[in-house]
């Protein structure tokens, strides 16, 4: 089906006011309907709320280019996947579309009591929740502790548990059992305790802290504490992998088909086993209405009948086109390419192309621990040199996101404090453009008397994608090292190969790594600072401190920071932490990202701002 | 005849144990780094690889591996604890959720057998009137036109056609649209919605094929007419029009049958990668591209594997059918 | 002879053969090579397609020269400006940039000059390699006879049975790897894709010298040798080997178009050269936005479609300078 040729009233006009005001434009509270950023112009400003006279039913159809990575909420780890935990599971906290702050009670029926030591977080769980069939009965807080005590098993491969959580007591003694043991079931956590039904306990090691607290607090709003009936899944737990994730029960209102439900989420099997009929790994998901779900206990109105996740649409450029030009679908985990953004921007209908914010940063780190970048003076040679918009530009023109300058990015506490938009106070990342000149004389500084790098030191490793746009990244970022006098070795591979078996693998890791970045795993700057810059987060395996970072300044600071409770200090604390670590370059921050999605004239999204995609839950067919 | 058969069967089974080896040793033994690692996949800790490295018995001697390997392919062999599933178990993919091999391949099979049906149907019609008006109107400026014509699409990637043929005609994005473009095989919800998705991929996928056999023949031709029993025939007074046909077409077709046999085998064997790629066809092509990508060493060998075999066993059926036309072949 | 044999049965008999029937006394003595080249040359088309060839080594070779003749910009340059200003998509042909720019903004004139270095090396060297492998195998099977031509047949036939592209593929991945094969020996890159090639498409020219060699050892001039008490070095090198010459070029010249379709095939899936320009990989490259973006498709496309076109009427007309009886009727 051809586009649309409706163009929009002002696009030229908004795009102009882009490419002129960037940093004029005030600053980025949000708080309205729309939460439009500096960046994004009124147009594609993500919308949060349905519109007036919605309408229930049908079925949404969401085309994605990939898998999502575990349909079990232990291990689930990627925004793709929360598209759907949002929808299907109920967390203690969770995120509606507008909360960027922090996150809603979902399970719980409020925000957690934290006593006045820190010593003590209580949640209630709140009543009427229930399972979705075959288990069906109600939710209760040992279902919690279950979920989280499962996520140590191996067998559940959970990425982030010790992360937040190992400030419980005993944690980290049951994750070792767990390892030591891994089809003995799920190890006892003594510092999660369930006085009752209702009621769920978690105690801090000493010493401890409200700081401490609300970290874990928010940590439960990750899949984590999607609550785990023990009865029925330890079969699978007992397993290692795990095989929970093919019989997974959901306490969301829309819940993955299994023997069941039919299509209507109705109950026709009594007799079933549980075992995920929706889910063909690669190919589909569908979602349909859990019948156990009570409307009256949830804030989400959830208006569709069913969701259709069809996977395998690696030709991004002719599936989005489909979705502009067609009926009730929407973009998944995909951007629409530069050349349909473009077509997307001009010509289709308002409301269709949605510019969220993507929370994070991307950024290109250099191993500081190694030659040649083990020099500060070499490492702010090659910040200083490098063309930020260029790299911008490999994903897209000003629409997709504004040059990065430091690493808490807009929205985050601390931003403003850290600099704003416009960055820290040091030189090398002033331009950016790139300051040749700026980069000459740090290499002289280096001892590089030609303002160019000699010698074999200067022979270099990068890995990166093998696909646009990440590919385009890193080959323009060679093209700006050779500029530098660097030899550079580039490896495209597999996007995910390339964090498994080098990025993230320090004994593997090449010097540079161009396509790496952090999506913040809750609203707190520590998620933004303190796993890619502590020397403390340094990891055999899935290291996430890729500039192998570790200076003891820094280490301090984030310690200190991590225990501030009051939010103003918490702020200061960070943006304080920020500016370490821009001193020390160890990377080039290039990109604050908005994350273009898209839908068909028919559909009435709903943007979810903590994922940055479609909202299941709020959005409607029109 | 039958000891032919029975001799070119005994041949075919040792090229299939044959290829099995050397295919092992592409996979196994070429490369240098650690085959553990190279299977990891995406969780790759040391905890996991090691796993992998015993689930698929990767410490124990190469001849051992070989055995096992060989076992699982040709034998009923099963063992669990290595991961093995005869017969015809050809491994487990990594990237495709751990499926096993042949149940990817069979998944596929049905897109690409479609496309090469259609494109050969397409290229024989093409070409074969082609050819034999080239060979008779030979040096006509029709003859020399359409000689050129072929050579060009000879001559041209065929993965570029497709890219130009979608810029022209395709719906979504062509100058003039008029059929189905990228991905529309995946769309389309009928046999009949399916076999227009496939328009574009056939002319393209004939294209060159349709040049070459057309060349062919008209070459094949050509020297047969100029053959001494033709000659004889028109001597004899037949019409120049029963002399092509009954005479000159009839055996210089022969050839043509078995070179097809072997095109047809090459190219479901995975030759339509290319078209399958650039279209967007879930066939056994497209599915070896995406494991390129994603470095699925254990998909892809299996499907180098399953290529083979196919060739292997098609050749052995167009070898009787060729010994079965022409006596000259059986008498050694 | 089994039954593939007769079916691949190349039209050309033997260069010898053809020129000895030729009656010495009703036509000037002139060389076997002056009279195929006197038949070459009335091919038109075929003399400018050779024209065309050279221009295109030159070129190759010239690169940075021809670049720089044509104001263009380095290969390896890349030109924000060029690129959109609102959506940083690429520009297309216009004063600056001859055939428009890539999508981080390199010049696509260039890039197609230079890709034609990569092609023209590997289809060289790899013909070379696959020709010179074929020719010791042919020569050793169809002479030697016996059982080192049933193992040198056989594993021709078992390379056949394995789908070349499928096991190009294979190859390269599986070499592509940390460390590549046989203990680093051969890398990712030009390496890699010049050994796949070869060692795909040496069965081609074993399959022809074996049979050439097996006529030609029957002849008068062979035994005769033999006779004399020559060893069987001194007959295959001073006897067969040099009648082989003609029809060894004319098939190598036959093979060099379908090697590089091959290599810009390897290019296009993206296991074939990565760190130079290649006009596969331009291809590749221009895939997601070749609707709107038609010039990073065209350019390289026209290249290929031309130089292939070029080699495959030079091949022809030199199998038909060497087979004059195809122009006879």
């Amino acid at each position: 089906m051809r586009l649309k040729w409706v163009k929009l009233l002002v696009p030229v006009g908004a795009l102009l006011a882009l490419a002129l005001g960037l940093s004029s434009c005030g600053d980025d509270n949000g708080g309205d309907e729309s939460t439009a950023t500096s960046a994004v112009p009124k147009e594609f400003a993500p919308v949060t709320a349905a519109p007036d006279g919605v309408k229930t039913g049908g079925e949404l159809k969401v085309l994605s280019a990939g898998d999502i990575d575990f349909m079990d909420p232990g291990g689930a780890y990627y925004l793709p996947t929360f598209q759907i935990t949002l929808a299907a599971q109920r967390t203690l906290l969770s995120w509606g579309p507008k909360d960027i702050e922090k996150p809603i009670p979902d399970l719980a029926e409020a925000e957690p009591e934290i006593s006045d030591d820190g010593q003590t977080l209580e949640f209630k769980i709140r009543d009427g929740v229930r399972f979705g069939p075959p288990v069906n009965r109600e939710v209760t807080a040992a279902d919690v502790k279950y979920a989280i005590e499962r996520a140590d098993l191996p067998g559940v491969a959970n990425a982030y548990g010790q992360l937040y959580l190992s400030d419980i007591v005993g944690y980290s003694a049951a994750r070792k059992e767990a390892a030591d043991n891994p089809t003995g079931g799920a190890p006892d956590i003594p510092g999660i305790t369930t006085p009752d039904d209702r009621t769920l306990r978690i105690e801090i090691k000493q010493p401890p802290k409200i700081a401490i607290a609300q970290v874990i607090s928010q940590a439960l709003s990750l899949p984590i504490s999607a609550p785990v009936p023990e009865e029925y899944a330890k079969e699978f737990d007992a397993k290692n992998p795990s095989t929970y994730g093919q019989f997974v029960v959901f306490t969301g209102p829309y819940m993955v088909q299994n023997d069941c439900v039919d299509d209507s989420g109705k109950v026709v099997n009594e007799d079933c086993s549980g075992e995920l009929t929706g889910y063909t790994p690669g190919k589909e998901i569908k979602l349909v209405r859990n019948p156990n779900w009570d409307p009256d206990t949830d804030w989400r109105p959830a208006y569709l009948d069913s969701i259709d996740i069809q996977e395998g649409f690696t030709d991004t450029a002719s599936a989005s086109r489909k979705i502009l030009g067609g009926e009730d679908e929407v973009s998944g985990d995909f951007p629409p390419p530069k050349n349909v953004l473009k077509e997307a921007a001009q010509d289709s209908e308002p409301g269709q192309l949605q510019l969220p914010e993507l929370p994070g940063y991307r950024h290109i780190s250099m191993r500081t621990d190694k030659p040649p970048f083990d020099d500060i003076n070499v490492r702010k040679a090659v910040i200083a040199n490098s063309d930020r918009e260029a790299l911008r530009n490999t994903r897209g023109g000003p629409l997709i996101g504004t040059v990065a300058t430091h690493y808490i990015s807009p929205g985050f506490p601390g931003f403003e404090e850290a600099g704003g938009l416009k960055g820290p106070d040091l030189d090398f990342i002033a331009n950016p453009n790139g300051n040749p000149e700026l980069a000459a004389q740090y290499m002289k500084k280096a001892g590089f008397k030609s303002g160019k790098c000699e010698g074999s030191d200067c022979e270099i490793t990068m890995v990166g994608d093998n696909i646009p746009p990440g590919k385009d990244t890193a080959e323009v970022f060679k093209s700006q090292l050779e500029d530098l006098g660097f030899k550079v070795d580039f490896r495209p591979v597999d996007h995910a190969i390339m964090y498994t078996r080098f990025c993230s693998v320090p004994a593997q890791e090449p010097e540079v790594c161009p396509n790496v970045g952090v999506a913040p795993d809750f609203r707190d700057s520590q998620v933004l600072l303190a796993p890619s810059f502590s020397g403390a987060s340094i990891n055999p395996q899935n290291n996430t401190n890729w500039p192998m970072l570790d200076v003891p300044e820094i280490n301090k600071a984030i310690d200190q920071a991590r225990l501030i409770a009051d939010p103003d200090e918490r702020a200061k604390a960070w943006a304080h932490v920020d500016e370490l670590v821009s001193e020390q370059a160890p990377a080039v921050p290039w990109v604050w990202e908005n994350f273009p999605i898209i839908q068909s004239t028919d559909v009435a999204g709903v943007v979810n701002l903590f994922n940055a995609s479609w909202d299941l839950s709020f959005t409607s067919l029109k | 005849m039958l000891r032919y058969i029975i001799r070119r069967i005994l041949w075919s089974i040792a090229l299939l144990v044959i290829c099995s080896a050397v295919v092992f040793t592409i996979f196994y033994v070429l490369p240098t780094a650690d085959p553990a690692k190279l299977r990891a996949g995406k969780a790759a800790s040391p905890e996991q690889i090691e796993l992998i490295r015993e689930s698929l018995g990767l410490d124990d001697p190469k001849y051992q591996q070989f055995l096992r390997y060989m076992a699982g392919v040709f034998t009923p062999y099963k063992n669990e604890e290595k991961g093995v599933d005869g017969p015809f178990d050809l491994g487990t993919s990594i990237f495709q959720n751990n499926k096993p091999v042949r149940e990817v391949i069979f998944d596929r099979l049905p897109a690409t057998v479609f496309l090469v049906t259609g494109a050969v149907v397409i290229w024989l019609a093409m070409a074969i009137p082609v050819g034999i008006i080239s060979a008779v109107k030979r040096r006509s400026l029709l003859d020399r036109t359409t000689m050129i014509t072929s050579l060009a699409f000879i001559s041209a990637p065929v993965f570029w056609l497709g890219l130009v043929a979608l810029y022209l005609f395709a719906q979504d994005v062509g100058q003039f649209p008029i059929f189905p473009g990228i991905g529309s095989y995946n769309d389309a919800e009928s046999f009949t919605g399916r076999a227009e998705s496939l328009i574009l991929p056939w002319l393209v996928l004939a294209a060159a094929t349709a040049a070459i056999y057309a060349r062919y023949l008209r070459s094949q031709l050509i020297d047969v007419m100029s053959e001494d029993y033709i000659r004889t025939a028109r001597a004899k007074g037949l019409s120049e029009q029963r002399v092509i046909w009954r005479h000159g077409v009839r055996s210089a077709i022969t050839p043509i049958v078995t070179l097809l046999g072997l095109d047809i085998g090459v190219l479901l064997a995975g030759n339509a990668i290319l078209t399958e790629s650039v279209f967007n066809i879930p066939g056994i092509g497209k599915e070896t591209v995406t494991a390129i990508g994603q470095s699925d060493l254990p998909l892809i060998q299996g499907i180098v594997l399953f290529g083979a075999f196919f060739i292997v066993i098609l050749n052995l059926i167009v070898d009787i059918l060729y010994a079965y036309l022409d006596p000259r072949v059986r008498y050694q | 002879m089994e039954a593939s044999e007769l079916r691949e049965q190349p039209a050309v008999v033997g260069a010898s053969a053809e020129l000895a029937k030729i009656d010495p006394t009703a036509i000037p003595a002139r060389s076997p090579w002056q009279l195929f080249w006197r038949r070459f040359r009335e091919d038109r088309l075929a003399m400018a397609a050779l024209v065309f060839l050279v221009l295109l080594i030159l070129v190759a070779i010239f690169a940075p020269l021809v670049v720089k003749l044509f104001g263009a910009p380095d290969p390896n340059e890349q030109d924000t400006g060029a690129l959109d200003p609102f959506f940083a998509t690429p520009t297309g042909p216009s004063s600056a940039h001859l055939f428009g720019v890539d999508q981080i903004g390199r010049d696509v004139f260039s890039r197609t000059i230079y890709g034609a270095r990569v092609s023209l090396i590997v289809a060289f060297a790899a013909t070379a390699l696959a020709t010179l492998a074929g020719i010791v195998t042919g020569l050793l099977a169809g002479y030697l006879r016996g059982w080192v031509d049933t193992a040198i047949s056989r594993s021709v036939d078992v390379l056949l049975a394995i789908p070349y592209l499928l096991l190009a593929t294979g190859l390269a991945v599986a070499c592509g790897g940390e460390g590549g094969c046989l203990g680093g020996l051969i890398q990712p890159g030009l390496g890699v894709v010049i050994f796949v090639i070869a060692s795909t498409s040496w069965t081609y020219m074993a399959r022809i010298v074996r049979g050439q060699t097996l006529s030609l050892r029957e002849k008068e001039f062979v035994e005769a040798a033999r006779s004399v008490g020559a060893s069987n070095t001194r007959i295959i090198f001073k006897e067969i080997l040099p009648n082989l010459t003609a029809p060894i070029i004319v098939y190598a010249s036959i093979l060099i178009p379908q090697v590089i379709l091959y290599e810009a095939a390897l290019s296009f899936l993206g296991v074939g050269v990565i760190d130079q320009p290649s006009w596969g990989q331009m291809i590749s490259d221009a895939t997601p936005i070749f609707s709107d973006a038609w010039w990073y498709m065209l350019f390289p496309g026209l290249a290929l479609l031309f130089t292939v076109l070029a080699f495959n009427l030079v091949g022809d007309a030199m199998q038909d300078a060497l087979n004059p009886r195809a122009k006879k009727t």
